[in-house]
């Protein structure tokens, strides 16, 4: 029983560290017995008083009458920092609190009333649907509005036509507020409903309407958005913006043509414009960027293809923009190629870039000046879009680079010159001569490559003797690329190099070879005490003997274990069939949770009736990662068994995902 | 990177959190589902380096392979963020050499103890433990003191870049001239720290996830950590500035960068409101023995 008047010496002294340890020193004493220090200390003028009293108090797993008093001081109108402790409490409690607190949901006092609202909320459990729909109608507009606002966070789908309803007969502004970004939330997709529409040209709720079709609205929403897009307020402008586009993401069939048709209509007009101005690379909203370079490349207007360019450099919006210059067609490009020289250094490595990326021929003359300029970012993209747009007249000048390049215009120029040799092999070839030569072994590494586009055999034969294993593993590697029967002795005898990455792409290459005489070697290099070794081995062997492959892996399965036993599992899908779906399914008992997983798979997608006869013990694995994959795969099928095993599954999960997935499963909503 | 727009293989959903979750356990950066598109851009080039042919392969490396640990401390290098300068947030460095320092003298020479010990966690290329070099140079009430300043990072790269102490005009955006003049001198590829402030510096490769490597520091006066811990998810963070906490003196500090607070992750330190800063401290045990 710890010491009253020491406790409360500590809880009144000023040193706010000497409160905050008195009462984390009382963790493990009867609630009952600590009750009136932990609430005293809720109320602290300390954030870290309180918040270890109520870490306290939620610790000590708490009695129902307990929680009652806790309620009684959402009830104190003095203290704001006692009132919000005693909900982050109860929230904490979860459920728990749940009797106490739907007594309270009448209570005559809306202060209270709208606590416990929030409260609900906060726990975010369906059990509290029920009330917080009642409070829709509350004669207090802050707990009517927080009310709609906690159904939207709840989740509840059924919740939306009496959502709607309460929208319609309740006219005060700040609970249509909540109640429009509660369907927002909820997001049900579905025609844009009639008590919306009421709303619009209401200019106050334009910004939450646009952002409830975003959520919920399909093609019918397409005029309204429309119209927002020349909104006078840039917050409305924004909104309508990116409701639009997501929209358009969830749009298929003709629905999604439509849109794409009206947005192709703004081509040329002032909404081009406008969109322009909003867009902004650096800026802090990514999904306004996102779908204004969605939507500008959509429209089709080559004024876009230079204020996309910001994007296109920016690492997060790159996939994207480049989709939406590509879309812009050969006008966008020629508008690039106008600007570039105007561009910085980024942008000109960006423009080269794009124009190789792109297959822009009518840059050329960009590219070739771009090989000359003083930025090696610069000429190392114009290098890479030489190679692409097949450039074969910039070979010497290619070539004349090697000599100052860095690592990556090396690569660069070996990339290009790789590609460039099937246009014109006698000056590349020449190089990769002199590069073979070279002290450097990166540079006879590349030369090797080279020897591979240019199909020279006897040059990559002289390389694979190379002192440098990097050397020699690119060599073997472009052997076996170039299937030369006459070489198989090589890859061979590269299959006991010392380096494991020169045994590993000589398994590969003489798995390319397809010579049934490689079988004898690659069978005794699968003793090799390195694991990627051994499954590039076991691949070849499944390419050039199948059935030999299922004997082979027959005896690894038992002792196989990281990555042998995932090649294994993967040759097994392969080949397909009884007898290797029979191994897979022994590894449904494997110890390791992802050969499980992986395992599982196969059956889901080849033969998915033989995870039933498991499906008890895979439910209820250790592993919730096992458990939520089973649950998909029994809920593929048929039949009142693997239903039954998904509901009675629920009763034991303890993993929120788990459970969540399993409920939208049994649901059929997921 | 001279080809930062160059498009790679498609991540699935599966991968990036299966590979996002590895990444998590390894060192509490955790990466949202609104961030898959960093992941998935900075880690496609590693795929053909290493022969595989989709992120799911890559997946199986980090988990299985016996060079998988080498590989993790290789894509720390491309997945934290390491742009920096030197004498950055000065409210807090003024908070730092006109408050918290003088109070650490006051307390530190009542018992005769003449040593300091600062960490900088997460450290990157450098510049946060040279500028507390560099002020601590100029007090005059430090002198005949043992300065010991600690600077760690996860990515091994920016260690070799810290370790050269070579920087270029980007990390001078905050920096007064006297300061350049004084601590820095030209060489090949931009102006070098002089070895006076290198000497004060300790540079060394730490994870923050790694309970055993921190408590080998010792026992710190400071620590900084800034901007780091914007990275963790809340039980990182908690798990994280709690060891922080063990690291500490009784009545040391902890900085954070001015958007971090340690509401809602540990109520194990104080906040003091300085008149340049509000910096978290460890409490006395003073107060923790009267309790007791």
């Amino acid at each position: 029983m710890p010491d009253r008047d020491n406790i409360l010496i500590a809880l009144n002294s000023p040193d706010e560290e000497l409160r905050r340890a008195v009462i984390d020193s009382l963790r493990g004493e009867e609630l009952c017995n600590v009750c009136e220090f932990i609430f005293t200390a809720m109320g602290d003028v300390s954030w870290r008083v309180r918040k270890e009293a109520v870490n306290v108090f939620v610790a000590a797993n708490p009695s129902g009458d307990i929680i009652a008093e806790l309620l009684e001081l959402l009830r104190d109108e003095d203290n704001a920092g006692l009132r919000n402790s005693a909900a982050e409490a109860v929230i904490m409690l979860g459920t728990q609190a749940a009797r106490q607190l739907k007594a309270l949901a009448g209570d005559d006092d809306p202060g209270v009333r709208k606590f416990v609202v929030d409260v609900m909320g906060g726990i975010g459990s369906t059990e509290f649907v029920p009330e917080l729909l009642s409070a829709l109608y509350d004669e207090d507009a802050n707990v009517s509005a927080a009310a709609a606002e906690h159904l939207g966070t709840i989740g509840d789908a059924g919740v939306v036509p009496e959502l709607l309803r309460a929208l319609a007969r309740n006219d005060c502004v700040f609970f249509r507020f909540s109640a429009l970004s509660a369907l927002e939330k909820l997001g049900i997709p579905a025609p844009v409903p009639d008590e919306i529409i009421r709303l619009v040209g209401q200019e106050i709720f334009s910004k939450v309407i646009y952002d409830c079709l975003g959520s919920i609205g399909d093609h019918t929403a397409t005029p309204i958005l429309l119209d927002g897009f020349l909104s006078g307020s840039k917050s409305s402008r924004c909104a309508a913006v990116k409701a639009f586009n997501r929209v358009l993401q969830r749009s298929a069939g003709s629905a999604r043509l439509e849109l794409e048709a009206s947005l192709h209509r703004l081509s040329g007009s002032e909404v081009v414009t406008a969109f322009i101005e909003l867009l902004d690379a650096e800026g802090p909203d990514s999904v306004l960027t996102e779908a204004l370079t969605n939507l500008l490349g959509i429209m089709n207007d080559p004024r876009a293809a230079v204020p996309l360019l910001a994007t296109y450099l920016t690492e997060r919006y790159s996939n994207q923009a480049l989709k939406a210059l590509d879309a812009l067609g050969s006008a966008g490009m020629d508008a690039v190629r106008r600007f570039y020289p105007h561009a910085d250094e980024k942008l000109c490595a960006a423009i080269c870039t794009l124009f190789g990326e792109l297959g822009y021929l009518a840059g050329d003359d960009v590219i070739r000046e771009a090989l000359h300029d003083s930025s090696p970012s610069v000429r190392g993209a114009a290098v890479k879009a030489a190679g692409l747009l097949g450039l074969s007249d910039c070979i010497p000048e290619i070539i004349g680079l090697l000599d100052d390049a860095d690592g990556s215009i090396s690569s660069a120029i070996i990339n290009s010159l790789q590609v460039l040799s099937g246009k014109d092999p006698h000056p590349v070839g020449a190089v990769a001569r002199q590069l073979a030569e070279s002290d450097r072994p990166q540079r006879r590494r590349d030369a090797a490559l080279l020897f591979a586009a240019l199909g020279d055999g006897d040059c990559l034969a002289r390389l694979v003797k190379d002192e440098d294993p990097f050397v020699r593993q690119v060599s073997v590697a472009a052997i076996g690329k170039l299937n030369i029967p006459s070489f198989q002795g090589v890859l061979q005898i590269a299959l006991v190099d010392e380096m494991p990455e020169v045994r590993m792409v000589a398994a590969e290459a003489l798995g390319e070879s397809g010579s049934p005489y490689a079988i004898a070697p690659l069978i005794l290099a699968l003793h090799d005490n390195d694991s990627r070794v051994q499954c590039a081995v076991l691949k070849s062997i499944a390419s050039l003997d199948p059935a030999q492959s299922l004997d082979v892996i027959r005896t690894l399965l038992p002792t196989a274990g990281g990555l042998l036993m995932i090649t294994c599992l993967e040759v097994l899908a392969t080949l397909g069939g009884d007898a290797a779906l029979n191994l897979v399914e022994t590894v449904l008992q494997n110890e390791d949770e992802e050969m499980v997983k992986l395992a599982l798979g196969i059956l889901s997608r080849q033969d998915d009736r033989r995870i039933l006869q498991h499906a008890e013990r895979l439910i209820s694995h250790p592993h919730a990662g096992v458990r939520y994959d089973t649950a998909i795969a029994l809920a593929a099928l048929p039949g009142r068994q693997a239903r039954d095993l998904l509901i009675s599954a629920l009763a034991t999960e303890e993993r929120s995902h788990v459970r969540n997935l399993i409920e939208s499963l049994v649901k059929g909503t997921a | 990177m001279i080809f930062p727009l160059d498009t790679g293989l498609p991540m699935s959903d599966d991968e990036f959190r299966d590979i996002r979750d590895r990444i998590y356990s390894h060192c509490g950066i955790f990466f949202n589902d609104d961030t898959k598109y960093l992941l998935e851009k900075r880690l496609a080039g590693r795929l053909s380096p290493l022969g595989l042919n989709s992120f799911r392969d890559y997946y199986h490396f980090l988990k299985y392979d016996r060079n998988k640990d080498q590989e993790m401390a290789d894509i720390m290098d491309v997945l934290t963020t390491n742009e920096t300068y030197f004498f950055r947030e000065s409210y807090q460095l003024a908070a730092f050499t006109d408050e918290i320092i003088p109070e650490l003298i006051k307390t530190k020479s009542a018992s005769n103890n003449r040593l300091l010990r600062i960490w900088s966690a997460g450290c990157s290329t450098g510049e946060e433990p040279y500028t507390i070099a560099m002020l601590l140079r100029d007090m005059k009430d430090l002198q005949g003191w043992k300065i010991e300043i600690i600077g760690t990072d996860i990515s091994q790269r920016v260690l070799q870049h810290a370790r050269r102490g070579v920087y270029s005009k980007s990390s001078f955006r905050a920096t007064e001239e006297s300061y350049i003049k004084r601590f820095f001198y030209e060489c090949e590829n931009g102006l070098k720290v002089t070895d006076d402030i290198r000497e004060m510096v300790t540079i060394s490769h730490l994870n923050l996830f790694d309970k055993t490597r921190m408590m080998m520091l010792g026992k710190m006066d400071i620590i900084f950590c800034r901007n780091v811990i914007i990275y963790f998810d809340l039980a990182a963070k908690k798990r994280v500035v709690e060891e922080f906490h063990q690291s500490l003196n009784d009545g040391g500090f902890l900085l954070l960068g001015h958007s971090e607070s340690l509401m809602n992750v540990t109520t194990l330190f104080t906040l003091r409101h300085f008149k340049n800063d509000m910096i978290y401290q460890k409490p006395e045990r003073l107060a923790l023995e009267r309790c007791a």
